[in-house]
Formats: structure tokens, sequence, C-alpha cells
């Protein structure tokens, strides 16, 4: 079959990092292409080549056989290449319709023609059979509604390409099947899709061929027919599962409580959470995005609007209103936000500053004076101990990789003496090595008697790394599963809401 | 950097020198390099310039700016900046002018009440910043431009518009050109400044905090650190060096003034970005900014040596500004 996209030994370098390292990759018509790898793989910067926001150091792309210079993404959409990411291109106070034909509308002597682009939006959104309302704002849709709207509009002209990155994190099972089947309609008028996921499951169901890639390096291409599980994550991250994930001991019943949340209701949408956390243990929250399971660390420390609940630290219970960073760093728990460079470092100062700026009162003389050299020292110590590379206490932190930045904030709950980690999404965006350094860091951590509340959209960090996994289905705890019982496909029943009664049509029942 | 590989085929283009300028101006800043190249510029046009006498004049009319401008940073390290500060000198000025008449043969008393009042005065204007950008959240933009408007409109009208004439000898005497273990008051002023704000800024808690607050808002929070209180302390501090100034100020040109200081605002800012401070915060340190005003004075002494008009000197100062921006956003961008 004829070569729809085709990149040839494509490389590309950021600073401190080889992001691809001449990688190759072949696209298509009429096929969808699983792109699958860890974070970090090289799996968006390859898509991103692609869509023209970034332009490789060597190698060339291919359409059609003829090589392409992509220079911007509005160049790639001129070629027929669409890319829908995460991150949404819709304007919030615009219309469905008004989006959809954003920067092509439709016009009859400089006049805007709005019926017939509003008439032209539904027929695009009826593919999908959502009930959207071409007038309704983006603003007033759900998150699944709105990524809708933007596939329906990155295919108002059909491309020649298509590119779907993590299609399906932010959808439920309903708009799931819409999708897929807009995608095989897609795919038998011949577009090549390249479908970025994070869930094995639906390759099965979706992919035609799937492409593995690790550390910025093509791994292997092969059908979709001949995967399984575990062989991907072979691939995936280039060990065997025992090599990665770290001996799992039980924690025992009569440990001392660590945390304990009683009643925590917030107006955006958790409902009455309980849960409980020994010393020594790590308690994995799972469930889709949308869950609420991001929503429960932010809750505890203030940043979601709290209504109801208490939560107990060390003896200390503090009531809704009273939860905050400060108060809760005060009774030894410290939050680690998922978004480590928007909310959880100082990216533009160094790493000594990073790493003790929640314990200055302990380096301070006379009251006020800072003690430096005992304040480096100890930095110094961490910066061994956790293995942080490069070991410069004055390296700026956005220097740093991912894994170490997620280090440089693990070493400010150190220097701390922190007993109750609330971690979301700690290994997001890290590479394998790390990851794994940082798993046995954390049961480590666990073993001396820390309590570590571990939020994460990982279905294999829930299963290898927690002694116990709490499922979060529409805000709402569904299930506790301890280490021994847990498997896949009993956590997945639980992420689309099967509690018990295993009705398929009570999903979508809210 | 450029590697070998880069040069061999031929791709050290204008990214790669880009690099290389962006290294040197990391390395040493941009502002020494601009400050030779003023000096040898003005030393070649006129050879009054680089003088003792005017390298010492250029220095004293410097320390007033310096003072304003270490304020301004503060308040830049935090993310915000402060533009009410000229119209608090002039209200200083008056408040400090009308004290002084009161007290005709106290020195002592005299300067003890009209010192306390001005600085309370712009300490007050100070913390009203910081409550409203604290608390409220409201820009600093529009809260420090609504408190310049306002308190120039306080300044005028207290004054009736006319400055505060034939204050008590004792004041400049002592303020502007008496000296204390021989060194004039006002450089004694300045040196002590810098010396605390140093301290205050790179060795204790607070300067670290302010930092922080300034690079990420959220992760200070998250930190554990009072961000309200921060903010709010970093305007009221400023607000009492803006009051030294204005009393400082005010006794070296004899009068209370109504609309002294109105160029301090921008010419502080101006400074503080030349000297390396962010305007987005987290980043800088007020040895540049007090190097930046002793660079733009010096700009306006050697441009008035060449005899170029006030006007012509305004034009330049306000493209520097934007200059200055532009090297600060290329300097300090994500890379």
């Amino acid at each position: 079959m004829a070569s729809l996209l085709r990149a040839s030994e494509v490389t590309k370098r950021f600073p401190g990092v080889l992001a691809l390292d001449r990688v190759s990759f072949e696209l298509h018509a009429g096929e969808v292409h699983a792109l699958v790898g860890e974070n970090g793989a090289g799996k968006s910067t390859l898509v991103n080549v692609f869509a023209g926001s970034l332009r490789p150091d060597a190698g060339t792309i291919l359409l059609d056989e003829h090589a392409v210079q992509i220079r911007s993404p509005h160049h790639a959409q001129e070629l027929g290449i669409r890319a829908v990411f995460q991150q949404l291109s819709l304007v919030p106070a615009l219309s469905v319709a008004e989006n959809i034909f954003l920067g092509r509308e439709l016009t009859a002597g400089g006049i805007l023609r709005k019926p017939v682009m509003r008439a032209r939006s539904l027929d695009q959104l009826g593919i999908f059979d959502a009930g959207i309302d071409p007038r309704a704002r983006v603003r007033d849709l759900t998150v699944p509604q709105r990524y809708l709207v933007e596939i329906a509009k990155a295919t108002l002209v059909p491309p020649k390409v298509l590119i779907l990155d993590e299609p399906t994190a932010s959808l439920t099972d309903r708009e799931t099947a819409i999708l897929f089947r807009l995608v095989r309609e897609l795919r038998e008028r011949g577009v090549g899709i390249i479908w970025i996921t994070h869930r094995l499951e639906e390759l099965y169901e979706i992919a035609d061929r799937v492409t593995v890639m690790r550390d910025g390096r093509h791994v292997v291409t092969m059908p979709a027919s001949e995967t399984t599980t575990d062989r991907l994550i072979t691939f995936m991250t280039g060990r065997e599962y025992e090599q990665i994930y770290p001996e799992i001991a039980p924690v025992s019943s009569d440990t001392p409580v660590a945390l304990q949340v009683e009643g925590l209701s917030t107006t955006t949408g958790l409902r009455d959470i309980h849960l409980t956390l020994r010393a020594g243990e790590i308690l994995g929250i799972g469930g889709l995005i949308g869950s609420g399971k991001s929503q429960l660390g932010r809750a505890l420390v203030g940043l979601e609007p709290v209504s109801s609940g208490r939560v107990t630290l060390a003896g200390i219970t503090l009531q809704a209103d009273r939860l905050s960073a400060h108060e809760l760093l005060r009774h030894g728990a410290m939050y680690f936000p998922a978004d480590r460079r928007g909310e959880g470092l100082l990216t533009n100062r160094p790493v000594f500053e990073n790493m003790t700026i929640a314990a200055l009162r302990r380096f301070q003389q006379l009251g006020f004076l800072l003690q430096k050299g005992r304040e480096r020292r100890r930095v110094l110590d961490f910066i061994e101990r956790l293995d942080i590379s490069p070991p410069a206490p004055d390296a700026r932190v956005r220097a740093l990789s991912g894994g170490n930045q997620q280090k440089v904030a693990l070493a400010k709950g150190l220097i701390r003496d922190t007993s109750v980690f609330i971690m979301d999404e700690p290994t997001q965006g890290i590479d394998v090595g790390t990851k794994i350094a940082i798993y046995q860091l954390l049961h480590d951590l666990a073993r001396d008697g820390a309590a570590i509340l571990y939020i994460t959209s990982d279905l294999l960090e829930l299963l290898h790394v927690c002694h116990r996994v709490a499922v979060m289905y529409q805000g709402q705890i569904v299930a506790t599963v301890p280490h021994a019982e847990a498997s896949e496909e009993r956590l997945l029943q639980y992420y689309f809401g099967h509690i018990r009664k295993d009705s398929a049509n009570g999903v979508n029942a809210a | 950097m450029s590697t070998p590989r880069e040069l061999a085929t031929g791709r050290l283009d204008g990214q790669a020198l880009g690099g290389l300028a962006r290294g040197l101006v990391d390395r040493v800043g941009l502002l020494p390099v601009l400050m030779l190249a003023l000096v040898v510029f003005f030393s070649l046009a006129s050879e009054n310039f680089l003088t003792r006498g005017n390298i010492s004049t250029i220095l004293t009319q410097a320390l007033f700016l310096i003072i304003v401008s270490v304020a301004q940073t503060l308040v830049l390290l935090t993310g915000g900046f402060d533009l009410s500060m000229g119209s608090a000198i002039a209200l200083v000025s008056i408040v400090v002018g009308l004290q002084l008449l009161d007290h005709p043969d106290a020195p002592l008393t005299g300067l003890a009440i009209a010192g306390l009042a001005g600085i309370a005065v712009a300490t007050g204007i100070g913390m009203v910043n910081g409550f409203f950008v604290s608390l409220f959240r409201v820009p600093p933009f529009i809260v420090t431009l609504a408190m310049m408007t306002a308190i120039s409109g306080l300044a005028l009208k207290v004054s009736r518009g006319v400055p505060v004439f034939g204050l008590p000898s004792y004041f400049s005497s002592t303020l502007y050109t008496g000296r204390v273990l021989g060194i004039p008051v006002p450089w004694l002023a300045t040196l002590l400044i810098l010396v605390v704000m140093y301290l205050l800024l790179h060795w204790t808690r607070f300067g670290r905090y302010w930092y922080a607050i300034g690079s990420n808002p959220e992760a200070a929070r998250l930190s554990g650190i009072s961000v309200r209180l921060y903010l709010f302390l970093a305007y009221s501090i400023a607000g009492i060096l803006v009051g030294i100034t204005g009393l400082l100020l005010t006794a070296r040109v004899g009068s209370g003034e109504p609309t002294l200081g109105a160029s301090f605002p921008l010419e502080s800012i101006a400074a503080a970005v030349l000297g390396g401070v962010s305007i987005r915060g987290g980043e800088g340190n007020l040895f540049g900014a007090a190097l930046g005003a002793i660079f733009l004075v010096m700009l306006r002494n050697g441009m008035d040596i060449m005899g170029i008009s006030t006007y012509t000197q305004l034009m330049i100062t306000g493209g520097l500004l934007v200059l200055a921006v532009i090297i600060d956003n290329w300097v300090h961008r994500e890379r």
C-alpha cells in the first residue's frame, strides 16, 4: 500500500533532551495507526512535527511521497494535516458554529452567512448524534461535548491526515463509542488517522497497526491483531513487569491512621468522600478524567471550594473551612500538584530555593537571618540521596528534566519532615528510568512510616505501586480494593461506574 | 551553544549568533555593556563629562532614583509594580513642608514630626496599595494607577497648587548638606537602605518568599506561604522607602512641591528592568536596579552636557524603556 505520510530518520533535540532520535514512521491512507509509549517517549514531539508546531532538526517528511517542509500549524492544515490535541483550540466565548467556522467563515459580500454556517454545523455535529446546539456557547458545554466540537471543526473539510492525541482521555463511554464510529467512517473515506493513546484496550478495537516508541526512538510497528498487553508493556518500558515495580509488602491494619477524611464534599462535584490512610501505606486513587480524583487532592489543600466534611491529620481534626496548604503543612502533610511547572515549582529560581522554600524557618538564626551554609549542606545531602541530575543546587529548575523536577518537589517535602504525601500524577511526563527510581523512593518512604495518597491515571501504577486502590466515579469513591484483589478488569469496571450490579446501561444513568 | 556539527554544516545562522549574544548578556548582564558604551561615547563627545566633579554630580543626583528603584524592585519581584510612587513623593513633600512651617524654631521637634509624618503618609499609601492588590486581587496596574491619580489630586488640593515656601533652614542643612561621620546624609541614607534591603532580600525568609511569589504564586501558596501577607508587606515596605525619598528630596529642593517626583514611577521601572529585574517577577536584584538608576541619570547628564533638549531626552528615555523590556523578554524567555 502506498504511504500517505512518512517520516524518515526524524531527529529533534531540546536543551538536554534528545526528544526524537532518527525516528521513522509510516501512515497509510485509510488506516488507524496507534502510537503508544510512556510519557516522554516522543509521541507528542513526533505528532507536533507532523502538525507543524515543531521543526525537526534533521530527517525528512513525505506527504503523498513528496518531501514537504511543514512550516507552521497553518501550513500543516493547508497540506491536509489536522491535529486535535488535549488542549482544545476553541474560543469559549464564541458559539459552536462560530468556532467550527473560525478562520474560514462563509460570507456574502463581506457579510457573515450565519444561518448557512449554523445549518452546516448542525450537519457536521449530526454525525455525533450528541445533541449539541450550534448556537450554544462553547463555555457552556461539557468537556466531552467540547471535544466533539473540536473534532467537528477539524473534519469540516475532511483532512488527509487526522491526528488524535489521547482522544478518549476526557470522554465517557457514550462519546467514545460516537468517536469510534466517526473514526471508522473517516477511515472508509481514505483518511489516515494517527491515534495516540494510553489505553491499550482501545487498540484492539480501533487500530489497524501499532507503533511503539520509547525514549525518543521507534521500537516496533506491528499489526494491532498481533499485540498483547504484556508484549506492548515490555516494548514500551524495555523491561519486564517485575523489574519496574517494587515488591509490595502488606501494611498491617493496626498501624496508626495518618490521614482520615470524613464526608468531604465540594461545590464542584465531590460527594461525601470517606477514606483512611495508614502510616506506611500507599493508597492509590484512580478513575477517569473528570471522576473527581484530581479534585480530591486539591480539595484537601483548599484549592477546591469545600462545602462540608473534615480531615484528621496526626490526631488533629481540621474542619472544611480550615483546609489550606498552610494548615496541612503545619500538621505534616504536603500536596504535590500534577502541574509541576504551573503550580508546584518556582521554575525560574534555583534548585536550592525550591527545596527549602517550605522549611525556611528551620534555617534561621537570631530569629530572622538565614543560615545559608547549613541550608546548602542539607540541599546537597538531598541532591545526593535522590540522585538529582545535574547535581547543582544553583541550577534553575526549568532546566531540569521532568523526573528531576519531581525529585526536587519531593525533596521540598522531605526537608520539612513530611509524613503525609498527597501526590497528583507524580510520574506524569517522566521517563521510565526516573519513574522506577520514584516508585522505589516512595516505597522506601512508606517503609519508614510515611503515608502516601497516590492519585494517578495510570492503571498499571494503581495495580503495581499501591497497597490499596480506591476508584472514583462521578465525584464519589465507588470501591476500595486491596492490592491482592486488584485486577485491570475489575478496576476498569469501577472506572465506568459498574458497581456490583454490573449493568451495562448503568453507566450514563446520570 | 552551537555544536561543531552545526558549524561544519554551515548552520551557524542568526539563531546561533543570537545565542552567543544572549550568553554574554546572561553572564555579565546587559547594563555594564551599555554603561561602558555610554561612558566612552560621552567622554569622546565632551571633555566635561569624565571629570571628578561631574561624576560626583551624577551620583548625588542618582541617589533619589536609586532608593525609588530599590522600592520598585521590591514590588517588581513579587510580580507587580507601583505607579503611585511619584505622587506619593509629592504628597510627602507637601505634608513635610506644612509640618515644618509649624516648627520654625525647633529643629529637633520639627525634624522628628515632619519626618515621621512624611514617612507615615507614604507607608499608608503603600499599605492601601498592598491591601487592594493582596486582598481583592485588583491588578497592581489599576490599583496604583488609581492611587497615583487620587494622591496627585490630594497633594494639589492640600497645597492649593502652590509650593510650600519658607521652610526653616535647619531642614536642608540637616538632611541635604548635613553630614554624619563625614558622609553626606543622602548618601548615608541610600547606603543604609541598600544594606538593609540586601539583607532582607537575600538573608531572610521574607526575600525568599517575595521571589517565590513573583516566580509562581500558586507554588508559593502550596508551600505554605501567606501570599496575601507578603504582598501586603512588599507594598508597605516600598512605601517606607518612598517616604524617605520624599523627605530627602524635599530637603534638596528646599520647599514642599506638589508635583515633585512625577517622573519617578516610569524611571524607576526602567532602571530596574535595565538592571535585570524581570517585569514578570521573581528575577533580578537591587544592585542591578541601583546600577540602572545611575545609568539613567548618567544618560541625562551626558545629554545635558551635549546640549540635547529636554524634549528629545524624554523621547530617548521612552525608547529606552521599550528597549529594556524587549531585552528582558529576550533574556528571560523560557529556554
